[in-house]
């Protein structure tokens, strides 16, 4: 009788926490900030500071928010370009409560801002689910009424005279860290436990990565498809809120444009375009990577009239970072560049040439 | 493609004539749209019909139309472009610096500079989109914030002293009716329509956007075709920024907002779909007027501008939908 063991060797499956590996999935992006970081610290004296750390956090808190309601619009497969739009109507619809209510009218706002980003998510999520549009048309014509919505409750004026209770708790510091950076963080962290811990994250995430799959696995697609719009309306309101908060007033144009930053930023973060992965703590990471890079630009001297530009390379970047990690686009391009060097033109492989 | 398989062989003669009159009506459906709209507006307002009314409405829908020609050969090939609003703008501000400061001799070269420019942005599109994969919308997205972004770098604000010659070349009638402005939109559609209709070119661009891979099994050059048609793209909205300084006689990089929206709903209420390899350049003349004539008088009725955003976005939803329904059909 051998005492060798058994033949079958059983896999040993480690427990890791989740936190731990979605560090290591990150691991390129945790790289390149610390390289942004240090590189700007060296061209920049006034760049490294809790003091310059702050005005970050505060000015990339909203964003934060922004891409968490986009990351999971992004993972349920679908996209949502109106999340500017939504967060200026709900910060519109919010102020003018709060400007005729005042100081007693605070909840009733927030709930009033609530619901119109739920309302307008809900006009999202119902004509994509229930005709199959395609997600860009949709948001982007919606993003057009709703932002025309905005202009129509306000008379396209500035709303201003809020109480000032409000703004100074929203602008004002908790313990040493901004108010809005708090709400972000804890924004972030209930989506990331929704995404992570629960039936309904995986129930998504199922939806984004393949959505007759999830139909016949018992997933109400429709209807979730649908709900992550909504939810994306309502968490693009929390940063509607936070903007009020934090400027004092409201202008209906403010916030143009800030959905590409949204979306970017969760693409750098990790999340895929075509839907079914994606991470709160990827999503945190890629906001801070948009954050650091344009207060560093600004910091070595950059013209405020190329910021777009660095928004708009930082997108296509983000997509191309996309690509390069399902070894598609550039990286099979340089593997044919790379077998044309070695051995001559022709001697890619066929399944290693790029798909398109 | 539009493939006819002819009638239906047994169905009775009713049958066969209410679908023959069906599809007259679906075919010409755009054009019924149009002469509708044009009926009611003129009965709504009594300024519509008027000669200069008439002369803004020709104007404003020659600058749409010349984007919408290289827009309609995007869609076509399955593609879309939506930084043609910043690319115009940035060439008006190329084409508006030069002139102002080196006068109207420099004019060649300004135009040159502007074309050059508008090339270079949709080498840049069809090289990402085509050999890097980016979706095109992303990157065209992407590429409408870095030309507007390049459009307030030349120059902070309006830039009002051009050469007045420009504009009177531009806005001067031709035979007491016509302006070069329109001419040019005219001859660029008229253009357009030969490749898009009798060349090789237009055939193959039109089975890049049916389907991609086939296209590619057929020794068709995907890439280069993808690269040449966003450069086409590219060139026009170059063009329609150098007719937007002869029209108004200034550049002004704020100009020009959500107009890349207008130029893609025309072509689609023509019966261009998004999803590529439909559509004719006569179907985006068509929408191309259907936009300019509801922009008109939606300012004549005196519409507020918010409003106005929001019945845009009415229109492309209802495009949007329009698009469904007939692909549907198929």
């Amino acid at each position: 009788m051998s005492t060798n063991g058994p033949l079958v060797k059983t896999p040993v499956i480690r427990y890791e926490p989740e936190f731990i590996t979605g560090l290591k999935n990150n691991l390129p992006l945790i790289v390149a900030l610390t390289v942004c970081i240090v590189a700007f610290s060296l061209m920049a004296p006034n760049f490294l500071g809790a003091q310059n750390f702050t005005i970050i956090l505060r000015q990339v808190a909203i964003l934060a928010v922004l891409a968490n309601a986009a990351a999971i619009v992004l993972i349920g497969g679908g996209i949502d370009l109106s999340l500017g739009s939504i967060l200026a109507f709900s910060a519109m619809t919010t102020a003018l409560t709060l400007r005729e209510f005042g100081l007693n009218g605070v909840p009733l706002a927030i709930v009033v801002g609530l619901a119109s980003g739920l309302l307008a998510g809900a006009v999202n999520g119902l004509i994509i689910s229930h005709w199959g549009l395609n997600p860009l048309l949709v948001t982007l014509s919606t993003s057009l009424g709703v932002r025309g919505f905005a202009h129509v409750v306000s008379n396209g004026r500035l709303v201003s005279n809020l109480p000032r209770e409000f703004t100074n708790l929203m602008a004002g510091d908790q313990l040493g860290i901004p108010t809005l950076a708090v709400i972000a963080g804890l924004m972030g962290m209930s989506v990331h436990i929704v995404l992570s811990h629960t039936v309904y994250g995986k129930a998504i995430k199922g939806l984004g990565s393949d959505f007759t799959a999830a139909a016949y696995c018992g997933v109400p697609v429709k209807r979730y498809q649908a709900s992550t719009y909504m939810v994306a309306g309502v968490l693009a309101a929390v940063a509607g809120i936070m903007a009020v908060g934090r400027a004092g007033s409201m202008t209906p144009y403010s916030y143009t444009g800030i959905e590409l930053e949204a979306i970017a930023a969760c693409v750098i973060g990790g999340t895929l375009f075509t839907g079914g992965v994606g991470s709160a703590l990827g999503v945190l990471l890629g906001t801070l990577f948009i954050g650091v890079v344009r207060n560093g630009l600004i910091h070595v001297g950059l013209e405020t009239s190329l910021l777009k530009l660095v928004n708009g390379s930082l997108l296509v970047f983000a997509v191309i970072v996309d690509r390069m990690r399902r070894g598609e686009g550039l990286r099979a391009w340089l593997r044919v560049v790379r077998h044309t060097l070695t051995k001559g033109p022709g001697q890619t492989r066929r399944r290693d040439m790029p798909s398109r | 493609m539009d493939i006819s398989l002819g009638g239906i062989t047994g169905a009775n003669v009713y049958t066969r004539w209410l679908g023959r009159a069906l599809s007259w009506g679906e075919k010409y459906s755009t054009f019924m749209i149009l002469v509708t709209l044009i009926v009611i507006f003129s009965l709504l307002s009594p300024h519509f019909m008027t000669t200069t009314n008439v002369r803004n409405i020709v104007i404003r829908v020659s600058i749409m139309l010349v984007v919408a020609v290289g827009m309609t050969l995007v869609l076509i090939s399955g593609g879309i472009d939506l930084s043609v609003g910043s690319v115009a703008v940035m060439s008006s501000m190329i084409v508006g610096t030069i002139l102002k400061d080196h006068g109207i001799s420099a004019a060649p070269i300004a135009i040159l500079a502007a074309l050059g420019a508008g090339a270079l942005v949709g080498l840049t599109n069809g090289l990402f989109i085509g050999l890097f994969g980016v979706p095109p919308f992303i990157m065209t997205m992407a590429m409408m914030m870095i030309a507007r972004s390049l459009a307030e770098f030349i120059q902070r604000g309006v830039v009002p002293d051009v050469p007045v010659e420009f504009s009177r070349f531009f806005m001067t009638n031709i035979a007491g009716t016509v302006p070069p402005l329109v001419v040019i939109a005219a001859v660029v559609a008229l253009a357009g329509h030969l490749v898009l209709s009798y060349t090789v070119f237009g055939a193959n661009a039109r089975g890049v956007g049916a389907n991609a891979s086939a296209a590619k099994f057929c020794a068709i050059p995907v890439l280069r075709y993808r690269l040449a048609l966003y450069i086409t793209s590219g060139m026009l909205a170059g063009l329609a920024g150098i007719m937007v300084v002869g029209r108004t006689n200034s550049a002004n990089p704020g100009a020009l907002k959500n107009f890349e929206l207008e130029v893609i709903v025309g072509p689609i209420i023509g019966g261009v779909s998004f999803l590529g390899g439909r559509g004719t350049m006569v179907g985006t003349i068509i929408g191309v007027l259907i936009i300019g004539i509801i922009g008109n008088a939606l300012n004549l009725l005196g519409i507020e501008p918010y409003w106005q955003m929001v019945t845009q976005g009415a229109i492309i939803l209802a495009a949007v939908f329009l698009d469904y329904a007939r692909h549907r059909k198929q």
